[in-house]
C-alpha cells in the first residue's frame, strides 16, 4: 500500500468520523432541543453537595430553592403615603415579570385555620400561670376589656367560640417583635417597626431564578426601580441580584477580554499567516468543538452550568494547536505523521481531561465531558477538512516557490527570526545541562510550596461580591432581624413530637450562647407549639373554663345556645396529635420546619446574628441534633475535591507518561509529561511567591497547562525537536494563548482570575522548556522515530 | 387600669379594621377624602376635621356580639392625636386605658394598627379600591359609608359606617359574623396641648405634647 493510498484512507476514515459526530451532535441536539439547553449560574450549583447526610442534603436543598429565587425589596421613608404608592407601583411592575408573590409566606389563613382546630390545647404561658394558680379574675378581666374596650383587633375567632379569649392571648404570645405579614394588595408586605421610619416591604420569588432568561428579567426588574421610586428611599436584596451582579460583571468582562485577545489573536495570525482563512479555519474548528461538545453535555446532564461553558471552552481551545500545525506544515509528506501525532496529542489531553470526569462533583464531571467531546471533535474536524480549506494550496505548493507564496512561506518569512531564536534556546547547552536545570527548578520550586505554599478551600475566595449588594443584604437583616441563612441548628425526630421535645432540650446551651454573645437570640419552633405533655395540661385547664361546670359561664352571659355550642366543640374537639401539630408548623414556620424527609421529621433552629461560629461548633449538643454551617460545610467539600483533583491529575501523569513511553518505544519519552509538570510546579511556585493560595480553579488551570505542555512537547518530539514549522506552531499557539489568559488573569472575577493568571504562567514556562526536548530524543527518521512508524 | 396593649400578629396578618376606620375618621379622615377630592362634600369635611391637631371628647359604646344575652354598653372618654396616637379610656361598666399609636405600643406589636391607618388615610389605599365610598348628606350632616373590596379586610368586616358634621358624631361597625359595634361621641372639642400622662400614654414628645404645660381636658 503506497503512502499516497494510506493517506487518502486516512482521510476518508476522518471524514468519516467527522460525519458520524455530526450525526451525534444531531441526535444529542434533537433531544435537548425541545426542552432547550438551560444554563445555570449560581454558585451553588457548582459546588459539591455540602454533606454525605442525607437528610441534611435534602434539608439543604430545600432552604436554597425557597432563597435562591427570594428578592426583597424595601421601599421606606417618613412619607407612609408615598412609600405605600411606590409599594403598590412596584408590585404593579413585578407582576409583569416573572416575579411572583412569595408562595412560602402567604398561607396565613391556613395556618390560622390549622391552629384553630387545636384551640382547646393552646395556652399562652401567662395565661396557663394565671389559671394553675387561681387567677382566673385576670383572664376575665381581660374578656370584660374585650367586650367594652375600643374595638382595636378583629376577632381571630367569634366571641362565642372562645370567649375567655384564650386563643386570641396564645396568637398574641406568638407575636414577634419584628415583623408583620400582610397579604392584602396580593403581595406579601412586612412593615418593620425596628426604626423610626417606614419600611415598605415586598417580597417576590422569581421561578427558577438561577436561569439565565430569569436573571435577565430580575435584571431589569431592578434597574427600573431607580425610575420608578424616584422619591423614596428603597433597596433590593437576595441571592438571584448576587448572582446577576456576578453574571453582569462577567458578561462585561468576557466582553473586554474577548475583545482584547481576538484582536491580539488577529494581529498574530495576519502577522504569521498574511491571510484571515488560517484564522478562520482554527477558530471554527473550535467553535465546531465547542457547539459538539454543548449539545453532548445538554443531553448527558440535561442542564449546563456558565463555569461549564467558560472553563470547557478553554481547555478545548488547545485544539487551536491541532490547526496551527497543520496549517505551518511545509510538506505533504507530514500529514499522515500530523495526523498521528496530533491523535497522540489528542489521546493524551483527552485522558488528562477525562480524568476529571471521574470526581464527585458535577460540575467537575460536567466540564471534563465537555472539554474532551469538545477537544475530539475539534481535532476530528481539522483531520477531515484540512486538506479540503488549506492544504491544497499549502502542501501541494513547493515550500521554496517564492513566485506563488502559501501560508507555510509566509510563516517562514515572517517568524524565522522568532523560530530561530526559539529552537537556539537551549541550543549551547546539553542533555545533562537540561536535566540540572529540571532539578534545579523542581528543587526551588519544591521548597517554595513546602514551605510557604497555603491551599484555600474557602468559599469566599472563589466569589467577590458587589459591595453595594451585600450593604443591602445587612441592612435588611439588621431591619427585620432576620436570621442567619448558612448557620442553623438541625434536628431530626422520630414524629413532630419528639423533634419539638429534641428542639426544647437544646434551649439550655442555646441560651449561654446568647448569653456568652455568640448569638444575639434564635427561632425555634418548639417556642410555636405545645409537645404533648404541655397540650394535655393546656386541655385539662381549657375543660375547666368551657366543660359543663366551667367558671366562664359565671363571669359572662353567654345564652344557652351558645353555651351548648361551646361545649359541644370542646368535646368533638380531637386533642392534638403528632400528626396535627407536624402539619400546622409546617404552614406557620415553613423556613423551619420540614415535615418527613427520608424518614424521619427533620426542623432546624434558626440563629440570629452569629458572631462567634467556633463557639457554636465547639457547642455539645444531645443526639440527632447537628449544626450546620453550609459556607464550612462546602470548604470541607471543597477541600476533598481539591485533593480528589490532585490525585487525578497525578494518576492522569502515570498514565500519560506509559502512554508516551509506549509511543516513543523508549523511557526518555516519558521527559514530555515532565515539562508540562514542571511548568505547573513553576506555576504553582510563582502564585505561593505572590503570596497567593492555591485554590480547585488553579487546578483546573493546571490541567490546561498539562494539555498544552503535552501537545507542544509531542508535536515537537514528533518533529525532531528541531523543526521550523513546528517549532513555529507552537510559538503562535503558546503566544496567543498567552495573550487570551494573560487578559483573564485580570479579571475581577476570582475564579477567572486563578484559572488566567495560571495558564499564563504555565504556558510560558511550557514554551520554555519544550525546546530541550530534543536532547531525549534520537535522530528523526531514526528507528525510534514515531515519524518513521 | 391604664395599660398599653398588645395587638396582632405575624401568624395571620388580619389588618385590625375596626381600629383602622375610627383612628381614621376622628381625625384623619381629610386625607382620605382628599383622594376624592371630586367630592365638594368630601372637602368640607377635609376641611372641618383637620382643622385640629388633636380632639378629645367622650363616648358610648354599644356592642352586640352573637353568642350573649344582652348588648355591651360601656361609655368613656377618648383623645385622638391625628396621624399619630388614640387614647382610649373606658370609665364604665369598667375602668381601663388603653394607647394607640406608632410609638405608643410596645415595639413592633401593633404595627399593623398603625400600618393600616396610614394606608387608610392615605390616597393610594383609596387607588388600591380597598373600600367601596359612597358619600351623602352636607358639611353639617354628613354620612360615610364604606365597604370593603379586599379579601384581607372583607374577611372579617362587612360594613362600615360613620356620620358627623364639624366631627365624627357616630361609628358604627358590622364584622363578619354579626358582631356589631356602635360608637356616639360626644362633647368633642379641639386640642392644642396634651397632659404629660396623656403624652407619655401614647409616646408622644413633639406637638401637642412639645411643651410642660398641661392642658385642661
Amino acid at each position: 500500500m503506497t503512502a499516497n493510498t494510506r493517506a487518502t484512507r486516512a482521510g476518508i476514515a476522518a471524514l468519516a468520523l467527522l460525519g458520524a459526530i455530526i450525526i451525534l451532535a444531531l441526535v444529542a441536539g434533537v433531544r435537548v432541543a425541545g426542552t432547550g439547553i438551560k444554563i445555570d449560574t449560581s454558585l451553588a450549583q457548582a459546588l459539591p453537595a455540602a454533606a454525605q447526610d442525607p437528610v441534611l442534603i435534602e434539608v439543604d436543598r430545600r432552604r436554597q430553592e425557597a432563597g435562591a429565587g427570594r428578592i426583597v425589596i424595601v421601599i421606606r421613608g417618613n412619607d407612609a403615603e408615598r412609600a405605600s404608592m411606590r409599594q403598590a407601583t412596584l408590585a404593579r411592575v413585578a407582576a409583569q415579570t416573572n416575579l411572583s408573590p412569595d408562595t412560602n409566606l402567604l398561607r396565613a389563613d391556613s395556618a390560622l385555620d390549622a391552629l384553630a382546630a387545636m384551640r382547646f390545647d393552646l395556652l399562652a404561658a401567662e395565661d396557663r400561670d394565671y389559671l394553675q394558680n387561681g387567677h382566673q379574675a385576670v383572664i376575665v378581666a381581660r374578656m370584660q376589656r374585650t367586650l367594652f374596650g375600643f374595638p382595636a383587633d378583629p376577632p381571630l375567632l367569634p366571641f362565642k367560640d372562645d370567649p375567655a379569649g384564650f386563643f386570641a392571648a396564645w396568637m398574641a404570645s406568638q407575636t414577634g417583635a419584628r415583623q408583620i405579614v400582610d397579604a392584602g394588595d396580593g403581595y406579601v408586605t412586612v412593615r418593620s417597626t425596628a426604626s423610626s421610619y417606614l419600611a415598605d416591604i415586598i417580597v417576590l420569588t422569581s421561578t427558577g431564578a438561577t436561569d439565565l432568561d430569569s436573571l435577565t428579567a430580575t435584571r431589569h426588574f431592578v434597574a427600573e426601580l431607580g425610575s420608578i421610586a424616584t422619591d423614596t428611599e428603597w433597596f433590593a436584596a437576595g441571592i438571584p441580584l448576587h448572582v446577576a451582579d456576578a453574571v453582569d460583571t462577567a458578561r462585561t468582562e468576557v466582553t473586554i477580554i474577548s475583545l482584547g485577545s481576538t484582536i491580539a489573536i488577529l494581529m498574530l495570525f495576519l502577522t504569521a499567516f498574511r491571510a484571515l482563512r488560517p484564522l478562520i479555519f482554527s477558530l471554527a474548528c473550535v467553535l465546531f468543538g465547542c457547539a459538539f461538545a454543548t449539545v453532548m453535555t445538554a443531553a448527558a446532564f440535561d442542564r449546563l452550568h456558565i463555569f461549564t461553558l467558560v472553563f470547557g471552552a478553554s481547555l478545548i481551545g488547545v485544539g487551536v494547536d491541532y490547526a496551527l500545525h497543520f496549517l505551518c506544515m511545509g510538506d505533504k509528506s507530514r500529514v499522515t505523521h500530523l495526523r498521528t501525532t496530533s491523535l497522540v496529542a489528542l489521546g493524551s489531553t483527552t485522558v488528562a481531561y477525562g480524568m476529571l470526569g471521574t470526581t464527585d462533583m458535577a460540575l467537575i464531571r460536567q466540564i471534563a465531558l465537555f472539554s474532551a467531546a469538545g477537544l475530539c471533535a475539534c481535532w476530528t474536524s481539522v483531520v477531515a477538512l484540512y486538506p479540503f480549506v488549506i492544504a491544497p494550496r499549502t502542501v501541494m505548493s513547493s515550500s521554496t516557490d517564492a513566485a506563488s507564496p502559501t501560508p507555510l512561506t509566509r510563516v517562514s518569512r515572517s517568524m524565522a527570526r522568532p523560530v530561530s531564536y526559539y529552537l537556539g534556546l537551549w541550543g549551547r547547552s546539553s542533555r545533562a545541562a537540561y536535566v540540572l536545570t529540571l532539578l534545579a527548578i523542581w528543587t526551588v520550586a519544591g521548597l517554595t510550596l513546602v514551605n510557604y505554599g497555603r491551599v484555600s478551600d474557602d468559599l469566599r475566595t472563589l466569589h467577590r461580591p458587589n459591595p453595594h449588594l451585600v450593604a443591602n443584604d445587612l441592612a435588611l437583616q439588621a431591619q427585620l432581624s432576620l436570621p442567619a441563612v448558612n448557620q442553623y441548628f438541625l434536628v431530626t425526630g422520630d414524629n413532630a413530637d419528639d423533634l419539638l421535645r429534641r428542639m426544647g432540650s437544646l434551649a439550655p446551651q442555646l441560651n449561654a450562647l446568647v448569653a456568652a454573645g455568640a448569638i444575639s437570640s434564635y427561632e425555634s419552633p418548639r417556642d410555636r407549639l405545645p409537645i404533648a405533655s404541655e397540650r394535655a395540661q393546656n386541655r385539662a385547664l381549657i375543660e375547666a373554663a368551657y366543660g359543663d361546670t366551667g367558671w366562664i359561664y359565671a363571669a359572662v352571659d353567654l345564652d344557652p345556645t351558645a353555651v351548648q355550642q361551646l361545649q359541644t366543640a370542646l368535646i368533638a374537639s380531637p386533642r392534638a396529635t403528632a400528626r396535627a401539630i407536624d402539619e400546622a408548623l409546617r404552614l406557620v414556620a415553613p423556613d423551619l420546619w420540614f415535615g418527613t424527609v427520608n424518614g424521619v421529621n427533620v426542623g432546624a433552629i434558626a440563629l440570629h446574628n452569629v458572631a462567634d461560629i467556633n463557639a457554636l461548633r465547639a457547642l455539645p449538643v444531645p443526639g440527632r441534633t447537628q449544626f450546620v454551617d453550609v459556607p464550612g460545610s462546602w470548604s470541607a467539600s471543597l477541600a476533598g475535591e481539591l485533593r480528589d483533583s490532585v490525585g487525578l491529575l497525578g494518576a492522569s501523569f502515570i498514565v500519560i507518561i506509559s502512554g508516551l513511553v509506549i509511543w516513543t518505544r523508549r523511557l526518555s519519552g516519558a521527559v514530555i509529561a515532565l515539562v508540562p509538570a514542571t511548568s505547573a510546579a513553576v506555576t504553582f511556585a510563582a502564585l505561593t511567591a505572590l503570596d497567593i493560595p492555591l485554590t480547585l480553579f488553579h487546578l483546573f488551570g493546571a490541567y490546561l497547562i498539562l494539555g498544552l505542555g503535552l501537545d507542544y512537547g509531542i508535536f515537537m518530539w514528533g518533529a525532531g525537536g528541531q523543526d521550523n514549522d513546528c517549532a513555529a506552531a507552537i510559538l503562535l499557539s503558546a503566544a496567543t494563548t498567552i495573550v487570551s489568559f494573560g487578559l483573564l488573569s485580570a479579571s475581577a472575577t476570582p475564579m477567572v482570575q486563578s484559572f488566567g493568571i495560571t495558564i499564563f504562567l504555565g504556558t510560558v514556562m511550557n514554551v520554555f522548556l519544550v525546546p530541550g526536548l530534543r536532547y531525549f530524543r534520537g535522530p528523526a527518521g531514526s528507528s525510534t522515530d514515531p515519524r518513521s512508524s | 387600669m391604664t395599660g398599653r396593649r398588645v395587638t396582632g400578629d405575624r401568624l395571620t396578618g388580619q389588618p385590625s379594621t375596626r381600629a383602622l376606620v375610627v383612628l381614621a375618621l376622628l381625625g384623619g379622615c381629610s386625607n382620605l377624602f382628599a383622594a376624592t377630592a371630586t367630592s365638594d362634600l368630601a372637602d368640607q369635611i377635609r376641611a372641618s376635621l383637620s382643622a385640629h391637631p388633636a380632639v378629645s371628647g367622650d363616648f358610648t359604646q354599644r356592642r352586640t356580639v352573637p353568642g350573649l344575652q344582652s348588648a355591651q354598653t360601656s361609655n368613656g372618654t377618648f383623645v385622638f392625636v391625628r396621624s399619630e396616637a388614640l387614647a382610649w379610656s373606658v370609665t364604665a361598666p369598667i375602668q381601663s386605658t388603653i394607647a394607640y399609636g406608632r410609638r405608643a405600643s410596645t415595639k413592633g406589636s401593633n404595627s399593623r394598627v398603625n400600618r393600616m391607618v396610614l394606608r387608610l388615610m392615605s390616597a393610594q389605599i383609596l387607588n388600591d379600591d380597598a373600600f367601596e365610598k359612597s358619600i351623602s348628606g352636607t358639611a353639617a350632616d354628613w354620612q360615610l359609608a364604606l365597604t370593603p373590596r379586599v379579601a384581607a379586610l372583607s374577611r372579617h368586616l362587612t360594613s362600615v359606617s360613620i356620620s358627623g358634621g364639624d366631627h365624627v358624631r357616630r361609628l358604627s361597625i358590622r364584622m363578619r359574623d354579626d358582631d356589631v359595634t356602635n360608637i356616639d361621641f360626644s362633647n368633642v372639642s379641639p386640642r392644642q396641648q396634651l397632659d404629660v400622662t396623656t403624652c407619655r400614654l401614647m409616646g408622644l414628645q413633639s406637638g401637642v405634647c412639645d411643651s410642660d404645660h398641661d392642658s385642661q381636658h
